[in-house]
């Protein structure tokens, strides 16, 4: 079996392992013996504790002294005893063998158990990889009103489930693939079969191949190394902790790529206008849904460049305010001692670290935070004179205009532009937010995601899938899936709606 | 690489190039201007005085009563408005800030020397909006206007922006131009500029008192008659029924009052709310003349006395009676202006339109030729709607 295979000498290959992996407090190994043709056969047992599942290793154990007290060993040889064990053990958990001696460590350190067998140079793998970790709960991150609540856990065989309980098709297809020369994370690529295009298939594929690197902690990591433009502040890859949202974006002819120990999944290709919907808008009425995401593009816009329009008008640009406006924002402007520029940046700092604070803060300390922010700087600092009344209400609606953003990644891409937008006005008046708007609108242009235009479908514009962009249409008016994604050319709706306008009119049931 | 390099730099180039395209302008904070609300130009024996109205934010704005009134003053004597507005920084610690002008008063005398000078300013210089409103001080000085407090806005010059806004809107008393039209009607040929007028009556003897403000009756500063223009130079003044008439004539009426009244009919009032004027040019032997027919729509609103409002032939007697009124309205306009000799109405233009080459001959001399110009006024007038109730209550009591 090579030079890899191990020794047929049980002794020898327990005291190898033993040294390489090299300590006793969660490595475990049982000797056993059996009595065959009146002769003490050794096996021994590997597991790492608390890697291996306690309940399996209890049925284990249970079936193997069962069938190692058994009479019937006599007269068998060392290659039926061999079968025998694993027959036996098959009915407990999944048994597989192996004869590689790195295999072994491998297989221990992801918390199958090994059964070695004196004489033999082949081992029995028997799963027994740990238990489920976290139970599945709501998703906290992205969280919704209506809709199904679960979101993934850590675990990549549960994630999996998740989907698969979604989309119990058989084309959905899983790859699988370890990265990481230390950490072995398992990743697996999901991708429905005869929708998604083999062509970036392959290319996702490839990009995960040539990582090459120790550790892989979580799917950001792949996200960085896999990411088209890895030095645009623009997420080009949809995390998303909630499995209908992956399953949707698997339906239209995306590729979802798991990270075992993460519980955010990865999708691409993932355009501008998918870091701005949420898998909400779908099961709202469809006039509700295109609202809110009309509201979210406001909101979006007034987060990018409110503070910059505050400081563009009233340093160069007064007459553009309403004179009533003006008066009131003069007046409260009057005392402060520092310029519009010099107020707007430090509140919007102070917002930013309290933010942070918020997040990093213990949940015990969670009202200090709040106090502080709304007393402190809110009230008393434009009491005290430092900042004026209209900075907060500006700094407000930055922050609540951003909070309304859905994706965490796209609203931190925004918020570092902001900073870009302020410092123009500052400089340059409305004409540098406009120069910044332009520069914004090239570098959005020049931007793919897994190859394809990240404004798809607005700026390679097209009509058909325009119907699920900005706003959303009616369920049966989008009939077919997203071209530009998709190889598949059948439409996914089949009927109008099945209660016909006609029905609704004459039908009546007392 | 270096390609690579090279469209790097290219871009930047070009986005750096594109901050030397915003042209003229500075960044200041709002605390370092003196937002100018309203000016005021007056003749003086050296040249001209310029008065200047300032809103001060902190009496405008602040919570508590403040000892300070809401707008200042600052006067400037001198030849040539920049170098006033300059060397007011002399006077004031904030660099002047007109883009929020919104009134401009002229003395009579200043007006009659002609206003021209101004109208350049303001349409050269790049900071002003054109969308202020511009007034003639009657019987009084800019600078008395300017240095008097108003009731009800704390901004002496947003009263008399808004009252004039309003008024142009709902009485048809006045006439509210703005700087694009009055340019216009100036440097037009057919046409000449009526500016409306601002009194001071019964001006309060103590000034900065507010006290003495509120307990006054009238408002200090009240809209009344209009002046009219020969080009940029003042002429006279018409009133506010003739003002009527010529807002009639130029077809500026959106709503107004209108009323009848004769012996038999008692006051009836309506409410005007729609105008329309038709204006044609007309050859009559040789000569132009002008026809205007102007139709009016109008609600009666209020019924004194006990006419019966009911009968057709009353509502058909009721309109004659009112289309006489503004038909009289129209002619008086008609008489003064022509006393003047200068056409605000446009009449000029309308002739020039229809009668190109005939134009050519009056243009030098249409001042003169105003004068004699025909012009037959026909109103069309229309009751609409008599109000909820028919006849007035107290009819039936009174037989």
């Amino acid at each position: 079996m090579g030079k890899n295979g191990i020794s047929s000498s049980i002794s020898e290959n327990l005291k190898q392992i033993t040294n390489t992996i090299g300590n006793d407090l969660d490595f475990t190994v049982r000797v056993f013996d059996i009595l065959l043709n009146k002769h003490v056969l050794k096996g021994a047992v590997i597991f790492i504790n608390g890697m291996a599942d306690t309940n399996k290793l209890n049925s284990l154990s249970m079936e193997l002294n069962e069938t190692i007290l058994s009479q019937t060993w006599d007269g068998l040889t060392l290659e039926d005893c061999f079968i025998k064990l694993k027959t036996s053990l098959l009915c407990q958990v999944k048994v597989s063998v192996g004869s590689d001696s790195e295999t072994i460590y491998e297989e221990v350190l992801s918390g199958n158990t090994i059964l070695l067998l004196d004489g033999m140079d082949r081992y029995l793998i028997l799963n027994t990889i740990g238990p489920d970790g976290r139970s599945i709960t709501e998703s906290t991150s992205q969280t919704i009103i209506r809709g199904p609540k679960e979101a993934f856990t850590e675990k990549l065989t549960v994630n999996i489930t998740l989907i698969r309980r979604i989309i119990k098709a058989k084309s959905l297809k899983i790859e699988k693939m370890s990265i990481g020369n230390l950490t072995k994370t398992n990743v697996a690529i999901l991708y429905l079969d005869q929708i998604a295009k083999e062509e970036m298939l392959n290319e996702v594929r490839t990009r995960l191949k040539n990582i090459k690197v120790d550790s892989i902690l979580d799917s950001g990591y792949i996200e960085e190394y896999i990411k088209d433009d890895p030095n645009s502040i623009f997420p080009t890859i949809l995390n998303s902790e909630r499995p209908d949202a992956v399953a949707g974006n698997l339906l239209e002819g995306k590729i979802a790529v798991l990270v075992d120990g993460s519980p955010y999944v990865l999708t691409v290709p993932a355009f501008f206008i998918d870091f701005m919907q949420v898998s909400e808008d779908y099961y709202h009425h469809y006039i509700i849904s295109s609202f809110i995401r009309l509201l979210r593009y406001v909101a979006l816009i007034l987060t990018l460049i409110v503070p910059a329009f505050y400081i563009a008008l009233t340093t160069f640009h007064q007459e553009m305010i309403p004179t009533t406006l003006l008066v009131s924002i003069a007046a409260q402007r009057e005392g402060v001692p520092f310029p519009a520029f010099v107020e707007v940046f430090l509140m919007e700092i102070i917002f930013e670290i309290l933010r942070e604070a918020g997040i990093r803060m213990p949940r015990a300390v969670g009202s200090a935070i709040s106090i502080v922010g709304a007393l402190v700087l809110g009230q008393a600092a434009v009491q005290a004179g430092i900042i004026s009344a209209f900075i907060v209400i500006i700094v407000s609606i930055t922050a609540i205009t951003s909070f309304a953003i859905p994706n965490y990644e796209m609203s931190n891409a925004v918020r570092i532009i902001r900073f870009g937008f302020m410092i123009l006005s500052t400089c340059f008046g409305l004409f540098g937010v406009f120069i910044g708007l332009v520069l914004l609108t090239l570098h959005l242009s020049k931007l793919k995601s897994l190859g394809i235009p990240y404004m798809t479908p607005l700026a390679p514009a097209n009509v058909q899938e325009n119907k699920d962009a900005l706003i959303r249409f009616p369920l049966w008016k989008m009939r077919y899936r997203p071209r530009m994604i998709s190889k598949a050319k059948t439409p996914r709706v089949q009927t109008e709606p099945p209660v016909s306008s006609e029905q609704s009119k004459n039908q009546e049931i007392y | 690489m270096k390609s690579k390099w090279k469209r790097i730099f290219a871009v930047l180039l070009s986005v750096v190039m594109c901050f030397n395209l915003c042209g003229c302008w500075n960044s200041r904070e709002l605390n370092t201007l003196a937002f100018v609300t309203s000016m005021g130009f007056d003749k003086t024996d050296t040249g001209i005085l310029m008065t200047v109205q300032v809103f001060n934010p902190r009496a405008i704005a602040s919570q508590k009563t403040v000892n300070e009134t809401s707008v200042i003053v600052y006067t400037q004597e001198g030849k040539d408005i920049l170098e006033m507005l300059r060397r007011m920084i002399t006077q004031s610690p904030r660099k002047m800030n007109g883009t929020h002008l919104q009134t401009v008063i002229f003395g009579e005398d200043f007006a009659k020397d002609g206003i021209s000078m101004v109208l350049d300013f303001f349409t050269r210089e790049h900071q002003f909006r054109t969308d202020m409103y511009f007034a003639v001080a009657h019987g009084t000085t800019a600078n008395n206007i300017l240095k008097t407090q108003t009731k009800l806005e704390t901004n002496p010059s947003n009263k008399l922006f808004s009252s004039l806004k309003s008024s142009d809107e709902i009485w048809a008393g006045n006439k509210a131009i703005k700087l694009i039209e009055l340019v216009n009607a100036i440097v037009s040929d057919g046409n000449n500029a009526a500016i409306t007028g601002v009194e001071l009556t019964n001006p309060p003897q103590d000034k900065d008192n507010i006290n003495a403000l509120q307990r006054m009756e009238e408002d200090p500063v009240v809209i009344k008659n209009l002046a009219v223009f020969n080009k940029d130079k003042f002429v006279g003044w018409i009133n506010e029924d003739e003002c009527k008439g010529y807002n009639y004539l130029t077809g500026n009426v959106s709503e107004t009052l209108g009323s009848a009244e004769s012996k038999e009919v008692g006051k009836i009032t309506m409410e005007v709310t729609h105008t329309d004027a038709k204006r044609r040019a007309a050859f009559v032997n040789g000569k132009p003349s002008i026809n205007v027919e102007i139709h009016v729509d109008a609600n009666i609103e209020n019924v004194t006395g006990t006419y019966d409002i009911t009968k057709e032939e009353n509502l058909n007697k009721i309109e004659k009676l009112a289309a006489e009124k503004v038909e009289s309205q129209c002619l008086g306009s008609l008489i003064r202006t022509k006393e003047y000799g200068c056409d605000i109405y446009g009449f000029g233009e309308l002739i020039h339109r229809t009668y190109p080459q005939y134009w050519k001959t009056v243009k030098n001399n249409w001042s003169e030729e105003f004068r004699n110009l025909p012009v037959s006024v026909k109103v069309d007038y229309k009751i609409l709607a008599t109000g909820p109730q028919g006849n007035p209550f107290f009819e039936k009591e009174n037989k």
